[in-house]
Order: C-alpha cells, then sequence, then structure tokens
C-alpha cells in the first residue's frame, strides 16, 4: 500500500469513539443483567475479549483498499452458502433452531457472515461494469432477487425469520440508492405482499405463534406473551431517569428471558430510563449519520457497500428496540453492539471497518 | 449529501422518532402506571414441569415412564427467624449441607419466596415424617415433580440414552426452544434424538407476588396451565429378543443387533458394557461422572454404532459379491490353497496353515480360505472392493436415528494415495480378507447383510416405529431406501449357498438351529492391540412348522471384542438368539458342551437377575463394580 496522507486524514475518528461508546455500554447492560446469574455470571468478559477482537478487526481492515471486495464478492458469497448449508446440515440431529457452527471453543454464526457477503455481492453486480446500462428496468431487478434467494432460504431453514428479514431491507436499502425508482420498489413490495399469505405456510408453528401473540398478548401469558408484557413493565417502570445501574428490580429479579442477548434494551430502559434510552438512540443515529458521509463516494461500489450496512444496522436496532417496546413483533434479532453475541459483535465492527475504509478512500478516484 | 441520501436518512431518523416517541409513551405518560407495576404487582412462574413422553417396545411394554420424585425445598420467607432451628432440625434426619444451603439463602436474599432445593428425589419415610410433624419444620415444603425412570434399569441403555440438565453448551443452542437453566434434556440415544417430542410442555401457575417476592392471601392466580405430557415414542425394538441380546453378550464387551432385513427396523441392538440410565435422573456427582466417562471399558460407547473394528472374514461375502458381479470369477473355478502365497518376497498365510487344497467358490467360503480369497479379491481389483463396499453401506454412517454414529473407513489405492501412500498387492489381499485399513461398525454389516438379503436394496436402519402425538395423531415411519443396487440372481444364488454351506457345513455350524433356515458368515478380526474380534453375521429365515408363528426373516450380527474365534465364540450366541426368536419352547438350548465355558453366558439364578435390575446410588450393581464392569 502507498502511504497517502488523505488516508489518515479521512480516517473518521468520530466513528471509533461512538463505536467504544456503545460497546462499553453493551458491556455495562450485560454485566447487569448476569452478575446475579452463577450460570453467566462470565459473559460480560467474554463480551469484553470480543469487543477487543472486533475493534481490531475493524481496524485491520481499513488497512487494505476496500476495492478488493468486488475481485471476491462471488468467492465470499460462496463461501457464506456453504457455511450456512453447513449449519443446516450439521443442525439436521439437533433439533429445531441451528444457527451456530463450532470451530473448536468457539460457535460461530454464519448468518451474520451471510448479511456482510450479501452486501458485498449485490454491491458488486449493481457496480456499472456489472450492470450494463445505467437506465434501469423492472427486469434488472431479476438477478438481485436470483442473489438474495439462497441465503434468504437458508437462514429461513434454520429458522431464523429476523436475520432473513434483514437480507430484505439491505436488498432494499442497496436497490434504492443503485438508482431505482421508488415506484420500482414500491411494485416489488406489491409483489412480495401479494405471496405473503403463501409466506404462512412455510413459517414454523412458533413463529406463526409470535406472529399471533404479538397481536394478543393474552393468548400465552406464560410464554412469548410474558415476555413482551414484561419487558413493557421493565422498560415503562424506568421513567424518566431509570432506577440506576444495577438496581433495576425487573432487571436483578431476573423476569425477562434472554436478558442479555434479545431483550437487552430493556435492561437499559429500566436502569438509565428515558433519557439514556434517549442517548442511546441518539448515539446510533450519530453514528448513521457519521457513517452516511461515507456513502458520498464517488465510487459507486462503496456506496452501495456503506448503503447496504447501514439499511441493515438500522433496521436490526428499529426491530430490537422495537419488539422490547412492543412495536413489531418479537424476531429474535440481536441489537448491534449491545447484545451479548461474537459474531454478531465481530460482523459489526467488520461492517463499520468497512465504512471507514470506503470513507479515507473516497477522494482517490 | 446528495438528496437521495437526505432522503434515506429522514426515513432512519422518522423510524428513531417512531421508537422514541412509544418509549416516551411508555416511560413518562405510563411511568407511574408501570413503575406501580412493577413494585406492586410483579408477577412470578411457579413452574410445573411436564412428565416427559413414554418409551415403549413395538408391543407396547413400557420401555422407559416416570415416576413421582419428592422434592424437599425451604421457602426463606416462611421459616422466617426460625431458619437455623428448622434446618438443624432437618439436618439430623437428612444429610444436607448447611454451609451451601446458607450461602444460597444469602445469594437469594431479594427473592425469600423463592424455593431453594435441599433434596432431591427423597425416600418416602422422610417425606412422612417431615409431613407428620410439619409445625416443627416451617418452611419446608415438599414437591412432586416427575422423574424419568427406566423400569428394565441396563436394558436398551445405549438405545435409549439418558437425560441430565441442560449444559451450557446446549442452552446456548436450545434457548430459542424456551429452555432454561435447569431444565433437563435429552444427551444421547432416542431421549436425545426425540427430544422435541419427549420433552412436552411445561405448566405452571402465574401469581402475583409484592416487592418481597411475596404472593397476596390468598394468593392472586393471574393464569394456570396444565402441563402437558411428552409424545409417546414406540420402538422398532423387541424387548424379548433385546432381553435374549442383553443375557446372551453378558458382561463382555461387544455388540449384538437384529434387523428385520425387510424395511430396515432394528428389532435389537445391544452394547457392552452397559449402564444404568436411572443414575442420571436425580443427578450424578461430577467426580463419579467423570471416572465412569474415562473408564478404560468404554461403558458409554454404544459398540454396534460407534465402535470401529476390522470385520475380518466376516466381510468376504463382500468381496464374493464384488467378485461375482464383475465375473471375474465362475463359482465352479478351482484354486489351490497350499496354506500361503508368496508375493513381492512377503509370505501372505491362510488362517489354515496346512492349507485347503482345491477349492471352489462355495468351499471356500464355508471354510473360510483366504488364500482363494486374496485370488478373486485380486482379480476383482481393489478399487471393485471399494465400490461394494460403499454400496452395501460401509463408509458411510448407516443413517440410524440416534445421534453419534461413526462412518468408518473403506480404504482403495485413490484412498491411500490421499493420504501419501502407494497401494500394494498386500493391501488387496488384506482388504479382500477384511482385514488391513478396513474399518466398520456392527451396525453397517447388519445393514449390508440386510442389502445382500433384498438383493441390493438397502434401507436405513431405524428404531422409531411411530409416535402418538398429543392430539392423538400418530406419525408412522415408513422404511426408506438409501440405494438399490440390483444384484444378479446368479449371485444371490450362489453366495446364499455359500452362505448356508458355513452353517450347515463350515465354520459357523455352531449357529445352526431347527427352526430356522440360517445364512451366515464367521470372522475373526486379528486386532493389533490385543486378542482377536469375534464376528458373526447372517441371515435366517424361519421354518414353516418348526418356528414359532408369526415369526419374520431377520439379520443377526454377534461382535465380541477380543472374543477370539468367531465360529467359536461368536456363533453360539447367534443361535441362542435364534433360538430365542425362532423356538416354540420357552427353554433355552444347551450350548454345545466343551465350549460353554469359553463363551462366558452366565446361566442366570433368580439372585443375579435381580441384581442386574437393582441399582445402587452409582447406578452400577455390585457385581459389575467388582470385575470392573
Amino acid at each position: 500500500m502507498v502511504f497517502d496522507r488523505r488516508l489518515i486524514k479521512n480516517f473518521d475518528m468520530w466513528i471509533v469513539i461512538l463505536c467504544l461508546i456503545l460497546g462499553a455500554t453493551g458491556i455495562a447492560a450485560i454485566y447487569s443483567a448476569t452478575h446475579l446469574n452463577t450460570f453467566y455470571s462470565d459473559l460480560f468478559l467474554k463480551q469484553i475479549l470480543w469487543f477487543g477482537a472486533g475493534l481490531a478487526v475493524m481496524l485491520l481492515i481499513t488497512l487494505f483498499n476496500y476495492r478488493i471486495l468486488k475481485e471476491l464478492s462471488y468467492i465470499i458469497y460462496g463461501l457464506s452458502l456453504i457455511l450456512l448449508l453447513g449449519v443446516l446440515f450439521f443442525g439436521k440431529s439437533a433439533l429445531g433452531a441451528q444457527r451456530w457452527l463450532r470451530i473448536g471453543p468457539f460457535s460461530f454464526q454464519p448468518s451474520e457472515f451471510a448479511k456482510l457477503a450479501f452486501i458485498i455481492v449485490l454491491a458488486g453486480y449493481l457496480t456499472p461494469e456489472g450492470m450494463a446500462k445505467r437506465i434501469l428496468h423492472l427486469r434488472d431487478l431479476f438477478v438481485p432477487l436470483l442473489l438474495l434467494i439462497p441465503p434468504f432460504i437458508l437462514v429461513m431453514e434454520q429458522p431464523d425469520m429476523g436475520t432473513a428479514l434483514v437480507f430484505i431491507v439491505i436488498l432494499f436499502g442497496m436497490l434504492y440508492f443503485a438508482g431505482f425508482k421508488i415506484w420500482q420498489l414500491l411494485i416489488l413490495i406489491g409483489i412480495g405482499a401479494a405471496i405473503l399469505p403463501a409466506a404462512w405456510l412455510f413459517l414454523r408453528d412458533y413463529q406463526r405463534m409470535r406472529i399471533l401473540v404479538f397481536l394478543n398478548p393474552k393468548m400465552e401469558p406464560l410464554g412469548a406473551g410474558y415476555a413482551l408484557t414484561q419487558s413493557r413493565i421493565t422498560i415503562g417502570s424506568g421513567k424518566l431517569f431509570g432506577k440506576g445501574f444495577l438496581h433495576g428490580t425487573q432487571t436483578q429479579l431476573r423476569f425477562l428471558p434472554k436478558q442479555h442477548t434479545d431483550f437487552i434494551f430493556s435492561v437499559l430502559g429500566e436502569e438509565f430510563g428515558f433519557l439514556g434510552a434517549i442517548v442511546l438512540l441518539f448515539l446510533f443515529l450519530l453514528l448513521i449519520y457519521r457513517s452516511m458521509k461515507a456513502a458520498s463516494t464517488r465510487d459507486m461500489f462503496g456506496r452501495l457497500l456503506v448503503a447496504g450496512i447501514i439499511s441493515g444496522f438500522a433496521f436490526q436496532i428499529f426491530v430490537n428496540i422495537g419488539m422490547s417496546i412492543g412495536l413489531v413483533p418479537a424476531t429474535g434479532l440481536p441489537l448491534p453492539f449491545i447484545s451479548y453475541g461474537g459474531s454478531s459483535l465481530l460482523f459489526t465492527f467488520t461492517g463499520i471497518g468497512i465504512i471507514l475504509n470506503v470513507r479515507m478512500r473516497r477522494f482517490m478516484f | 449529501m446528495v438528496r437521495k441520501d437526505k432522503f434515506f436518512f429522514l426515513l432512519i431518523f422518522l423510524l428513531f422518532i417512531l421508537l422514541a416517541g412509544r418509549l416516551f409513551y411508555l416511560q413518562i405518560l405510563k411511568g407511574n402506571f408501570y413503575r406501580e407495576c412493577s413494585e406492586h404487582n410483579r408477577i412470578q412462574i411457579l413452574k410445573e414441569f411436564a412428565p416427559r413422553g413414554t418409551i415403549y417396545d413395538r408391543s407396547l411394554d413400557i420401555l422407559v415412564s416416570n415416576r413421582a420424585s419428592f422434592c424437599i425445598s425451604l421457602i426463606p420467607w416462611l421459616a422466617g427467624q426460625r431458619v437455623d432451628e428448622v434446618l438443624t432440625r432437618l439436618a439430623s434426619i437428612l444429610p444436607i449441607n448447611l454451609q451451601e444451603i446458607k450461602s444460597k439463602i444469602e445469594a437469594q436474599k431479594f427473592r425469600p419466596f423463592q424455593p431453594i432445593l435441599l433434596k432431591e428425589d427423597a425416600s418416602p419415610s422422610i417425606v412422612s415424617r417431615l409431613q407428620e410433624s410439619h409445625m416443627d419444620f416451617p418452611g419446608i415444603v415438599v414437591q412432586i415433580k416427575p422423574c424419568r425412570y427406566y423400569p428394565h434399569g441396563r436394558m436398551c441403555a445405549h438405545i435409549l440414552g439418558y437425560i441430565q440438565e441442560i449444559q451450557e453448551y446446549d442452552l446456548e443452542r436450545f434457548e430459542e426452544q424456551g429452555y432454561e437453566q435447569g431444565d433437563l434434556i435429552g444427551q444421547t440415544g432416542i431421549e436425545r434424538a426425540y427430544e422435541s417430542y419427549l420433552r412436552g410442555v411445561d405448566g405452571g401457575t402465574e401469581i402475583e407476588v409484592d416487592v418481597l417476592g411475596r404472593p397476596g392471601q390468598p394468593p392472586h392466580i393471574l393464569a394456570q396451565k396444565e402441563p402437558r405430557q411428552g409424545a409417546k415414542v414406540v420402538l422398532t425394538i423387541d424387548r424379548e429378543i433385546q432381553e435374549a441380546c442383553e443375557k446372551a453378550l453378558g458382561n463382555r464387551p461387544g455388540a449384538i443387533v437384529v434387523m428385520n432385513p425387510l424395511n430396515g427396523e432394528i428389532l435389537a441392538m445391544s452394547s457392552g458394557p452397559d449402564f444404568d440410565p436411572n443414575m442420571f435422573t436425580t443427578g450424578i456427582p461430577a467426580q463419579r461422572w467423570k471416572e465412569l466417562a474415562a473408564h478404560p471399558r468404554k461403558p458409554f460407547m454404544n459398540r454396534a454404532i460407534q465402535g470401529l473394528y476390522p470385520p475380518g472374514s466376516a466381510f468376504k461375502f463382500v468381496t464374493a459379491v464384488a467378485a461375482l458381479e464383475r465375473e471375474v470369477v465362475q463359482p465352479q473355478e478351482l484354486f489351490k490353497c497350499e496354506g500361503k502365497i508368496s508375493v513381492g518376497g512377503r509370505e501372505y498365510k491362510c488362517w489354515n496353515r496346512a492349507g485347503h487344497g482345491w477349492v471352489n467358490f462355495e468351499r471356500a467360503m464355508a471354510e473360510s480360505c483366504d488364500i482363494y480369497f486374496y485370488h478373486i479379491g485380486t482379480m476383482a481389483g481393489p478399487e471393485a472392493i471399494s465400490e461394494y463396499a460403499y454400496l452395501f453401506g460401509f463408509g458411510a454412517p448407516a443413517g440410524i436415528d440416534i445421534p453419534g454414529e461413526k462412518k468408518g473407513v473403506v480404504p482403495g489405492p485413490e484412498w491411500k494415495r490421499k493420504r501419501g501412500g502407494k497401494w500394494y498387492r498386500g493391501d488387496t489381499f488384506n482388504f479382500s480378507i477384511g482385514q488391513g485399513y478396513l474399518l466398520i461398525t456392527p451396525l453397517q454389516l447388519a445393514n449390508a447383510m440386510c442389502a445382500f438379503y433384498n438383493g441390493g436394496r438397502l434401507y436405513r436402519p431405524h428404531l422409531v416405529k411411530e409416535i402418538l402425538l398429543y392430539n392423538g395423531e400418530r406419525k408412522k415411519f415408513s422404511p426408506e431406501v438409501i440405494r438399490d443396487f440390483s444384484l444378479k440372481s446368479s449371485t444371490v444364488f450362489f453366495l446364499e449357498n455359500a452362505l448356508r454351506a458355513v452353517v450347515t457345513r463350515g465354520t459357523g455350524v455352531l449357529s445352526n438351529i431347527p427352526e430356522a433356515e440360517v445364512f451366515g458368515k464367521t470372522g475373526t478380526a486379528q486386532n493389533p492391540g490385543g486378542q482377536d474380534h469375534a464376528w458373526f453375521v447372517c441371515y435366517a429365515r424361519p421354518v414353516e412348522g418348526r418356528a414359532r408363528k408369526g415369526t419374520v426373516p431377520v439379520v443377526v450380527v454377534v461382535f465380541i471384542e477380543g472374543g477370539g474365534s468367531g465360529g467359536e465364540s461368536a456363533c453360539p450366541v447367534a443361535r441362542y438368539v435364534l433360538h430365542k426368536i425362532y423356538s416354540v419352547e420357552p427353554a433355552a438350548p444347551s450350548y454345545p458342551s466343551g465350549i460353554s465355558g469359553g463363551i462366558g453366558v452366565r446361566s442366570t439364578t433368580l439372585a443375579e437377575s435381580l441384581s442386574r435390575n437393582t441399582y445402587t446410588e452409582t447406578g452400577l450393581s455390585t457385581q459389575e463394580e467388582t470385575d470392573g464392569f
């Protein structure tokens, strides 16, 4: 790599600082949710290790020019499909949802990798060399949809409806940035909505149950409905200032299942109140805003990478928090930077690393 | 930012405003209400565990059920100031660790209503003593919990598996299905593979508790749900055949597999040494578990599906099929066995050092002449033997519906080249007689013989016949064909005659019974680590008029680890099992005199059968303890 001062100048320290604050918030929330649980009490330490690893990966990724990803895009995409197939294959003897692949002492969630791989392959396809012409027709949607289907179905089979939806949102975000008109995307949504009733047939029983329980929490008071009700009580009881770190009675008495993963936001909502929740939302928004700057690159490939990463990131934040406060059905998506989970953290940092990379090189064409 | 970007960011911004608005509603507008909820109306769930589903054998005899177990717990809040007094008194009738309990009370001082488990599975006498003088034990409660119970103790242990409290690595994976710390989950065998059916749905009571976790008087019940027992699982196992297999194997390391060749159903599958799954149901001390798991006789290994061994001469029928299908040899062609053969300066011997003289196909099979198979194996070529070994299902898991199956090794020139070696003629020799690199499981051998019985149709072996769901639905498991490599009728004809000759006048005579026509092959596999392994593989057809009515053809594989000669130690075991299956008389046949001592089947006295079924706290009956299992 030829040293170029502009690389340093365009390195966005703000993004790194925001990541540090968000990561620390997550570690604190995990500590609060698990420190009284003998079984889980070392999870926050593990999260610290993952956080360190994530930072390192992020910085490592800024070292090479992101355009190499374009050359490798189909290889990365193929690898992600193989890993997803691996999950299905090795998950066969197990029961129900299987999202992890075990590599030595680590378990790894290929669907997190697959999201990035999908973004990379789609960005590669949608850049001018991939698309012969610049005026986009409806038929140009065919290949992007074709690229979506394999990872979408494989993730759906795990079954992980939440992550599968993230793929769709990423697709739409990138198509929009690639230059498709809103009306063209609306037609796509229309077609999707038309076949939605058919999708109901493919949902697992527990997934249907979740949607029904969301619509009527009283249906299953001891199960999913219980979690949603408790989550609302937990967050609502935080009021304006919260009950204070480690003093959330709901959190500490463990009224909620999955407090350190899916329902982590409720811990923050209870202990830091409305103010804390708003600050967190603001930090997320600020991070997205800073990342958008990277999208102003003249390089279409870089621009699409950023668009895809931000779409998935924002959607996950919205769905996770929305689930905790009863705005959307329970889908089991992690809250980026905050929820416990090595793969999620690592690939969030990878995504941010790509954004930094694009931003550093945005004037270099 | 360009207009497009601004619009995109605006959309995200609006979504965030939506979140903020909802948060404002919950935390500010309704904040007082929810704070009230969290302080005065906390909800607590008292879980009621669902009994796991019952497991039956094929004729609906119960193999696994549940029994009531009494759990003694302490509710600190109810004991109040008298907690020390109560615990001291309790310690005089029940071995409890005071130190440990006090630290538990301290750990959950914010939840004094939560019961602390003191003793799981307490004896009825202690329970009745507690209930008689319950005034002296405030805060002590006795709960009834379903507890897994294996009425036959060790029988079918490797098939059924066992259950245990969920471990961390499983919790990570199964949280999605609602598993929590402290839940029980199948660890191996049927308990594992059919966990989602057997588990059932826990019930419970949702009651209102106050800030200290106390319920109101009377408690305000918000919701209640009855637990639902898990589905009933019916196995293909025949309890009587299984019993016969386990008795015949005795305490020796080895395995017996009995299958119905017509559909892949496993009628019996035993592995020795075994264990008593009951020892896991109420928790096993970590130290004891470590000892057992590291025991040199590997009691937890299901040798029928997880043990990899050279098959020795029992493999010769596969070599024979390869040679006959490729038409490299005529059955009546004669080869001369002089007890040894020299190739490339090395001498390869026949097990019969004196030599068999001139042998044709049938005699070579019947007397298991190694030299003959060196010849026809070389003529067919190692690639062809590999190909047929794979077709018969070796080198891949047989696909049985319990976890942990091994796939084994089928060598060949290509296989060896990948590992950096050159394939020699001697390798072909070894391969032809089931020695060398070849490794198989007893189940694979049984399934391969089933495929021959069917003229080349290989079924997936399975253990579950049907599942009866709670709503009355029946989920039946129909036979599944893995592949069909139709064998020539001439191959079937000549090989069947040869397999029959093994039993009527060859190495397998000790397996013969009058009630059925038995076709088999013995194997005595050299074991570099110790004594030879004894094998016998056969299929049997009931003879009308002599065999018990309603019996079906079966395939039987007997494997005895370090058991010596297949013909002498595996055949009598097979004969015992076949007799149990087909004979009309209930009495066991006597073993041919002279070898009865060597085969190690114990005559069962009442006292012994009792000791087999009782279990000590460790789950190992005392007899097994003394002789190492």
